[in-house]
């Protein structure tokens, strides 16, 4: 184990995932969502839960258009915790959003429910200019490339915010 | 508001702060211009297992786990971290009930989370208030001590969600790879704290790593004015500007010892402690197969390779390195 990991950290590469979770790959997080919305994060509003039990926040999210499905130009996500006064209450390896995020977000539902994030943490990408400006997405795909996922690796890089696109639509297809 | 600046994590706080937080990953707050860490206030931290049973698992089962992977955290040397068990308990192992309880429960819309640990906290002290673990009977588990083929080992991922339960996040030492269906599997894991876990049956998470103890050891410190440990500072840079996000890794050679951190703000700030003293050779490297998201929030950079610092960098017994800056190139 100690020349396995000794081996991974000064030549190769690593991970993913939340909450000591089972990960999901690509076409698993898109066919389990309902819609994959690209928007920008315009209200947090974190609340007690209905039995008072817990924190939760509201997301709501002003869509700049849908990679999959269509549920409208403004999309209100549950995520667990947040903060009410001086208390938050803070879940490990669940989301984090903020006003102002520019974001891909996998969402499912479930009835009239209000919708979630697929995978908890997985089902978030972000959209971020690179120095040309051009907007790609973060992370990197990571079903293409060697078995082994290693970091750094060159092939691997933020997708262009039309490639991704390109990509959930692919799966889609595939179905 | 309240004197607190209101973030969740560590990362995200100072991503607009200057100071950076320590890593593996801590909590933290910044109040009155200090990093608070997250963290129990008292020297021992009760809690309550609830009894209820699982196929396989029963709840006195659960509860002698739960005993076991306390003692291994508190039984990490030079910290003052200790847990008192009070017994069984019907309380909900969610839920703010001013109890710490841990416990199975049937989360089927959480159908890829084996456990999840939730965190009450005083934003204006950055104390714990309250912390809960449940276990999802969506998966069958095991505490059978050689493990249980196609059974999720209960003592590993309690032993991981009192990671988190004490105020830790995730690390990001381990290494994974596809799966036939696209999927990841983890090859092996250099802590603990890694976010996914082994293949169902395997146990070697019962055991922390040396990722897992400089963290503890970090946080809970028995005699910070005697601490023995040394530390590393420095800045990640690309094109000279600092790279938020990066993955900084400080290997020992003298003791084989491997501890992981971040860099945390815009500037590029890293800090290791709980090092080895002596030298060590520090590797920085994106988290570009990562989900970012359950490392750390914000607009992480990812798009670099990997690099070493250019000498080995030495942390000082009680001391720190000098800054040292590690220059990354854009893929």
């Amino acid at each position: 184990m100690r020349a396995l990991v000794v081996a991974c950290v000064l030549g190769c590469g690593l991970p993913v995932a939340a909450l000591t979770v089972k990960p999901l790959s690509f076409p698993e997080l898109v066919s389990e969502s309902g819609a994959v919305v690209h928007g920008r994060v315009t209200e947090v509003r974190s609340q007690w839960t209905a039995d008072r039990r817990g924190i939760e926040s509201l997301i709501v999210v002003q869509a700049i258009g849908y990679l999959k499905g269509e549920w409208g130009a403004e999309v209100t996500v549950r995520v667990p915790g947040g903060q009410v006064g001086t208390f938050i209450n803070l879940i490990p390896g669940a989301p984090r959003l903020v006003q102002g995020d520019h974001v891909i977000l996998f969402l499912k539902a479930s009835g009239p429910a209000v919708p979630v994030i697929t995978g908890t943490s997985q089902g978030v990408y972000r959209v971020v200019p690179d120095v040309s400006g051009a907007l790609m997405v973060v992370p990197p795909l990571i079903e293409t490339g060697a078995p082994v996922t290693a970091r750094g690796d060159l092939a691997r890089r933020p997708l262009s915010l039309p490639a991704f696109a390109e990509a959930v639509r692919r799966v889609e297809a595939a179905r | 508001m309240t004197r607190a600046v209101a973030v969740l994590l560590t990362a995200v706080l100072t991503l607009a702060q200057s100071a950076p937080a320590h890593a593996y990953l801590k909590f933290g707050f910044r109040i009155g211009g200090q990093t608070v860490d997250v963290k129990w206030a008292n020297a021992a931290v009760r809690y309550f297992v609830n009894e209820r049973d699982i196929p396989g698992v029963t709840a006195p089962d659960m509860r002698a786990a739960v005993a076991r992977a306390a003692a291994t955290w508190q039984a990490v040397p030079g910290t003052t971290l200790r847990f008192a068990d009070q017994g069984f308990t019907t309380a909900s192992p969610v839920g703010l009930d001013g109890r710490n309880t841990l416990g199975f429960l049937d989360r089927p819309d959480l159908d890829r989370v084996l456990g999840a640990t939730s965190l009450l906290i005083d934003s204006s002290t950055g104390a714990l208030v309250e912390a809960d673990i449940f276990f999802n009977t969506r998966f069958t588990w095991s505490v059978a001590p050689q493990g249980e083929a196609g059974r999720v080992d209960v003592e590993s991922v309690v032993l991981h969600e009192l990671g988190h339960f004490v105020g830790l996040g995730h690390s990001a030492i381990g290494e994974t790879e596809r799966t036939a269906t696209g999927g990841r599997r983890v090859l092996g894991s250099g802590a603990v704290m890694f976010p996914i876990a082994l293949t169902p049956g395997a146990t070697a998470d019962r055991v922390l790593q040396d990722d897992d103890e400089a963290a503890v050891q970090d946080l809970y410190t028995a005699d910070a004015g005697n601490r023995t440990s040394g530390s590393i500072t420095g800045r990640v840079t690309k094109n000279g500007r600092g790279v938020y996000g990066a993955h900084v890794v400080a290997f020992h050679p003298e003791s084989g010892r491997i501890v992981g951190g971040f860099s945390l703000n815009a500037n590029g700030d890293f800090v290791i402690a709980g090092l080895d003293p002596g030298p060590h050779i520090v590797r920085v490297e994106p988290l570009d197969d990562a989900d970012v998201e359950s490392f750390l929030s914000g607009d992480v950079d990812v798009d670099f390779r990997a690099a070493y610092a250019p000498r080995m960098v030495v942390a000082p017994a009680g001391g720190s390195s000098g800054a040292v800056e590690v220059q990354v190139a854009p893929k």
